[in-house]
This record gives C-alpha cells, sequence and structure tokens, in this order.
C-alpha cells in the first residue's frame, strides 16, 4: 500500500464506519508514537491510528486505500493487522463481509491480515467470529490460536451457548483445558441426549454455590464429568479398588493396575525401607487366593 | 445404475481388460494422464480413474502394536476409495486423493501375487483386495474381481478374499472358481447399516447375496467387525449372527471374525465433522496401546461374548477357538488382545504368524486336501 504523503494534523477523528471495528482491535494493535497514520475520504482526514491524539498538531502518514472497501484495506496496513490475534481477525472479517456484503471484497483484504485469500479460510475465520460473546473475549484474553478456535467451533452452537452462559463464567481454565471440558460436556450431552439432562446428572448449581475457588470448581466438575464420560472405567476401576481393601495390605505394599483396563494384570508394589518389612512378604503367598480373585476381576465376566 | 459419473483412463491403460469392461457397460471415459487429485474423499467417490500399478501393490495388513493379534492376511491393492459412505470409515481420515482409483494392469498385480507365492510355495497366501476401497462395489462396471478369481483359480497356495458391504455378485457368480477365491461379507446390526453404512446394500440384500455365493459353491467369510455399541445391540446383533448362518451353509464358511469400532483418535473430528448425525464418537472410549481409540475391553468383551455365545449355538458347536480343532469355520478377532482372545476362547494364539498358520491349517485340513500340511516353520513360528 502506498504512502501518499506527510503532513501535520491535529484533532483527525475516526472515518464513522470504521468505529465498530475499533471496538474490537482497539487494544490489539500497535501503537506508534512518533507518527500515527490517516486516510482522505471524500477530501477530509479521517484517523487510522486508535490512540489519543488530541493534543498539538501530530505527523500523520496519508495511506492509499481502496474506496470500494470503504478504507479498511489502509485501516489493516496502519494496524498492522497481520500480528493480531486470531479472533480480532475474525471479528474483523466478520464486521468486513457485514460492511460490504460480498465475500469476494472480504477476500481481498484477507493477505493484508497474513491470511489466505481462498473461501474456506474464510469461512473458518467468520465460523470463529459467531462465538458467543464470553468464548470471543475469553478467546481474546487466553490468546487462542485459530487453530484451537477451529476445535472450538465443530461443537453445536446451542451447546456452546449454554456453555457460554453458564459454565464458562464460573470457571477459568486454560485452553487445553478448556477445548478437553467441551469435549468431554459435548460427548455427554450428545450421548445423554439434552442439555438439560446433562445439567441434571453433573449438577452445576451444586459445584458454583458449594466452591468459590475456580480452580476448586474446575477440578470438582472434571472429576464429575469424568465419571459420566467414562461410567465403564469408573465401575471397573471401583471394583478393583473395593478388591484391594478386601486385601487388607500393609502400608508398604500397593497395587497398581492400568486404570484405562486395556492391560490386564496388576503391579504389586513393596516399599522395603525396613528389615521387618521383608518379613511382610509372607502376606503374599497368604493372600494368594485373594490376588487370584483380584486378577478374575479383570476378566470382566461377572455382569 | 452406476455407481460411476467419470471415468479417466490413463493413457498406458486404454488396451486394459478394465476398459472392455468399462465399454461393455457403457461407461463413457476420457484419456487423461495426470488427473487432478481431490483433497476430500467424497469428491472423488464417483471419478474412476484407471491407473498403471506403481510399486508393490501386496502388503500385509497388520497392526502396529504387538499387544493386539492380527491375521497377517495380505492386501493387494487394487483400489483405492470406495462409493459407500460409512460413517466409521478410515479412508476419510488417510487418502491423499479422494479420486477412486483402480489399477487397470491386472497381469501386473497377478504377476506380483504370483512371484510372491512362488517364493514361498509351502505357504498358503490369503490375499484381499478390500484394504482400501470394496471388492466388489464396481464389479459390474470393471470386472477386475472376475478376472482375479480367474487369475487365483491357478495359483496353488493362494487364496483370494472379496470382501464387500455391497450386494452385487451377479457377476461373479458364473465364475470358475474352484473355491480358491473366500466373498466376505462386513456385516453389521441393521441398525448400523441403517444408520451408519450409508449408500452400502441393505441388510437383508447383503445377506441374499451371501446366499447366492454360497449357492454358486463359493467359500464364505463373515466379518462381523466393527460391532457398535448402540442402545439394543443385543438383539440386533443376535438377529444378525442367526440370519447370516441360515443364509449360508457352515461348512462353506471359511472365517468368521469378530472385531469392535476403533479408529485413530483424529478421526472422531472427521466423524462428527462428516457426518453430524451419527452418534458412534460418544460412546465411552479408551485409548489402546496401539494408538487407536476404541471401547473399553469390559464393553468389547460383554459384547464379543454375547455374540459368542449366538454363534455358537447357530452353528452348533461349544468351543469355537481356532486352536481346537479345524472341523469348523476358522473363528478370530480382528486386531483385539491376547488376553481376551484367552479369557473369551481358553487360548490365544502365540503371535501373529501362529495366526495366519492356524488359517492355513484350517484351509488346508477342510478345503484343500490335496496341498501339503502346513508346517510351522513355513510361516515363521
Amino acid at each position: 500500500m502506498n504512502i501518499k504523503s506527510l503532513q501535520h494534523c491535529s484533532s483527525l477523528t475516526f472515518f464513522p464506519k470504521h468505529q465498530p471495528y475499533f471496538e474490537f482491535i482497539r487494544s490489539d494493535v500497535t501503537s506508534h508514537s512518533s507518527f500515527g497514520y490517516a486516510f482522505s475520504y471524500d477530501n477530509q482526514l479521517y484517523c487510522l491510528t486508535p490512540f489519543d491524539n488530541q493534543g498539538d498538531s501530530f505527523p500523520y502518514l496519508i495511506l492509499d486505500y481502496t474506496k470500494q472497501y470503504l478504507g479498511l484495506d489502509a485501516l489493516l496496513v496502519s494496524c498492522s493487522a497481520t500480528y493480531w490475534q486470531a479472533v480480532v481477525k475474525a471479528q474483523f472479517l466478520a464486521q468486513a463481509y457485514q460492511d460490504l456484503g460480498d465475500r469476494k471484497h472480504v477476500l481481498y483484504l484477507m493477505p493484508l491480515m497474513g491470511l489466505v485469500a481462498k473461501q474456506t479460510v474464510l469461512s473458518e475465520y467468520l465460523k470463529m467470529a459467531s462465538l458467543p460473546s464470553l468464548l470471543l473475549d475469553y478467546a481474546y484474553r487466553k490468546k487462542v490460536s485459530s487453530k484451537q478456535l477451529l476445535q472450538m467451533v465443530r461443537f453445536d452452537l446451542s451447546f456452546l451457548t449454554w456453555f457460554d452462559s453458564d459454565v464458562l463464567p464460573y470457571i477459568d481454565p486454560s485452553c487445553s483445558v478448556l477445548l478437553d471440558l467441551c469435549e468431554s460436556l459435548h460427548d455427554c450431552y450428545q450421548r445423554l441426549g439434552g442439555i438439560h439432562l446433562l445439567v441434571e446428572s453433573l449438577q452445576f448449581d451444586s459445584i458454583w454455590e458449594s466452591y468459590s475457588d475456580l480452580n476448586k470448581r474446575l477440578s470438582i466438575l472434571r472429576d464429575r464429568l469424568f465419571k459420566q464420560r467414562y461410567p465403564t472405567q469408573t465401575y471397573y476401576n471401583q471394583r478393583m479398588k473395593d478388591q484391594i481393601k478386601v486385601l487388607d495390605l500393609p502400608d508398604f505394599m500397593s497395587i497398581d493396575w492400568d486404570k484405562t483396563l486395556e492391560n490386564k494384570g496388576f503391579f504389586l508394589n513393596v516399599h522395603v525401607s525396613r528389615l521387618d518389612d521383608l518379613q511382610g512378604l509372607s502376606l503374599l503367598s497368604d493372600k494368594q487366593s485373594l490376588f487370584e480373585t483380584l486378577l478374575q476381576e479383570m476378566t470382566y465376566d461377572s455382569d | 445404475m452406476t455407481q460411476i459419473k467419470q471415468a479417466m483412463v490413463d493413457s498406458s491403460q486404454v488396451d486394459s481388460e478394465l476398459i472392455s469392461a468399462l465399454n461393455e457397460a457403457g461407461i463413457e471415459y476420457v484419456v487423461q494422464d495426470d488427473v487432478d487429485t481431490q483433497k476430500h474423499y467424497r469428491a472423488g467417490k464417483k471419478n474412476l480413474v484407471v491407473v498403471d500399478k506403481k510399486g508393490d501393490a501386496l502388503d500385509t495388513c497388520a497392526t502396529i502394536s504387538d499387544k493386539y493379534i492380527c491375521c497377517n492376511v495380505k492386501v493387494l491393492k487394487s483400489v483405492s476409495n470406495c462409493p459407500y459412505d460409512c460413517s466409521y470409515c478410515f479412508l476419510q481420515n488417510y487418502l491423499n486423493d479422494g479420486n477412486t482409483k483402480m489399477v487397470g494392469n491386472d497381469k501386473a498385480l497377478i504377476d506380483e501375487v504370483k512371484e510372491t507365492c512362488f517364493k514361498e510355495p509351502n505357504r498358503i497366501f490369503r490375499i484381499g483386495t478390500w484394504e482400501l476401497g470394496d471388492s466388489l462395489a464396481l464389479e459390474r462396471e470393471t470386472g477386475q474381481a472376475q478376472r482375479l478369481i480367474n487369475a487365483f483359480r491357478d495359483i496353488p497356495n493362494a487364496v483370494l478374499e472379496l470382501k464387500t458391504k455391497s450386494d452385487i455378485v451377479d457377476p461373479i457368480l458364473a465364475c470358475d472358481h474352484q473355491q480358491k477365491t473366500v466373498v466376505s461379507w462386513s456385516l453389521n446390526a441393521n441398525t448400523i447399516v441403517e444408520k451408519q453404512e450409508h449408500k452400502t446394500a441393505r441388510l437383508q440384500e447383503r445377506l441374499q447375496a451371501l446366499k447366492k455365493v454360497t449357492d454358486a459353491g463359493y467359500l464364505v467369510g463373515l466379518h462381523l467387525d466393527p460391532m457398535i455399541y448402540f442402545e439394543g445391540w443385543e438383539t440386533d446383533y443376535e438377529s444378525l449372527v442367526r440370519q447370516m448362518i441360515e443364509s449360508t451353509c457352515s461348512s462353506q464358511i471359511a472365517w468368521i471374525s469378530l472385531g469392535s469400532l476403533r479408529f485413530n483418535p483424529e478421526m472422531k473430528k472427521k466423524i462428527e465433522m462428516n457426518f453430524p448425525a451419527s452418534d458412534i464418537t460418544y460412546t465411552e472410549m479408551i485409548r489402546g496401546d496401539d494408538g487407536k481409540m476404541r471401547y473399553p475391553k469390559p464393553l468389547r468383551m460383554r459384547m464379543y461374548r454375547h455374540v459368542m455365545d449366538v454363534l455358537s449355538a447357530a452353528l452348533g458347536y461349544d468351543d469355537l477357538s481356532p486352536q481346537t480343532g479345524f472341523d469348523k469355520p476358522l473363528f478370530y478377532f480382528c486386531m483385539e488382545r491376547w488376553d481376551v482372545w484367552h479369557d473369551l476362547l481358553g487360548s490365544s494364539p502365540t503371535s501373529i504368524q501362529d495366526l495366519d498358520y492356524l488359517f492355513a491349517k484350517s484351509l488346508q485340513a477342510r478345503f484343500f486336501t490335496d496341498l501339503p500340511v502346513p508346517n510351522p516353520i513355513d510361516y515363521g513360528v
């Protein structure tokens, strides 16, 4: 994009049609301390640089632009849009699509954001922009990548809207935890057949009311969700725990096993720190039949 | 009705028998080298691209983990992609080119098979054409299976397996197969066929086709794989087992396999994207030692036990184990753990090679008594 001139101006206003864009790009632009950008539309200069420049005369680089695109091309260049977060790019493109009304025009703007000008990519970004508001805020706050945003938008909108209003405000997960949470909740929601059934089974309100610590809430929720999502593993692992309790092992002995239940068998751990502990090894033969029962438990033929 | 919308033929293949078959079927084609690849697996399902054989076409269908037993069957990659659209199909996450490609150069395929089989004359090779596509779905248009059936008839130590979800068997009924071809079906509970196996032959159509090939004297294979969990699975699978056994003759069943739904983790997203109405990804799954997602073992074993009970009763054999005699169809699990074999059948093969050997023993004892009795050493046991 060409620079047409350098002018010193004071009290430049923003182009009215750019106003909605500053709602989401304001805090994501590179600020220039020594100069600003502007463009001339119908013989009037408009500021492109979103910082307070109401003071004395200030140097502005006047950018060339395409009228058809409402100067959005100049705005993108002046704001170094290639460095924007994915969610800001998505919101910008959605707004541009609304204002320009033609996907082809929006495609033209994409390379100025460092994006490939392809319909499929545009569709992905428009979909990202359709995320509910708290998720968009979250994506901005946590600097969520486009790849991660794409994982979010594959869930259906009614689910995301519910998650946005009824779950997200009560927790503060990292992005990877949020994606895992969404995946698990979505699986359970689909399996149960509705949000209300999911809400009923996980009792979210009781978590929010009982715990004020956000991490604690998250941990309780994930624990309940695991049981809901993995009922078979939960059931058989509990049976194993019950059987191990019956063994009544001394403290220096413990039993471990594959909690996914794939690998048959168990590890018997003996921590020997005193000679007396070695005498306890005789327990192994005394309890052989109980160990056999434990192994039998892993053939899963009792139900 | 043809499943092919457009056919493109590599200039090296214009004289192939496959082209004669296309002509006979009234399929128009254009001669075109370097056909553009189709990025999405669905985009090329109705494009038939006839290509030359490139590199080795014969491979082993194998698992990547020694914790799961495979049967060591060989696969002849004569076709890639499939006109059907099963929700769980791994091709949606596997193919780099969505065009349906078929090797036109049958002779080159057969030569490679012969070379492999003649190198180890004391082994019985099972060779399937179903790795990347359906063995019979395009038979009316291409006639490839008929040519392979004829060729395998003359390879003493090889058996061809044509595995399908179609009912397209009429073109092969008159072949002089001499029981050197096993026509097998991937069968599933009717609910699964209706909801997940799109564009395939319906269950009753497959069962009728099974009856036809049985009457034509073919050996048959029955694959209940992938078994999929759903509300009411017990009665649906029960009914399937009874019907399939009634549709054939147990003395002609070469093998029966069970396997459960499994896929690479990245497939979950693909399935949910490509089949939004499908609910198969929402059931509880774990990540197995081979990296594949599958049902937790207790659930798999419950499903297997149930089907095995019904199968035993339908076949009239108390013991389905392939290690306790060769007077019955060879029963096996596909990609399943040693301990699952052991706990459900009382024993397990000692290795992938051992299962391969058991197949050979079963085939020789039941169908190919003229061949020498297989020796474990020849199978690397």
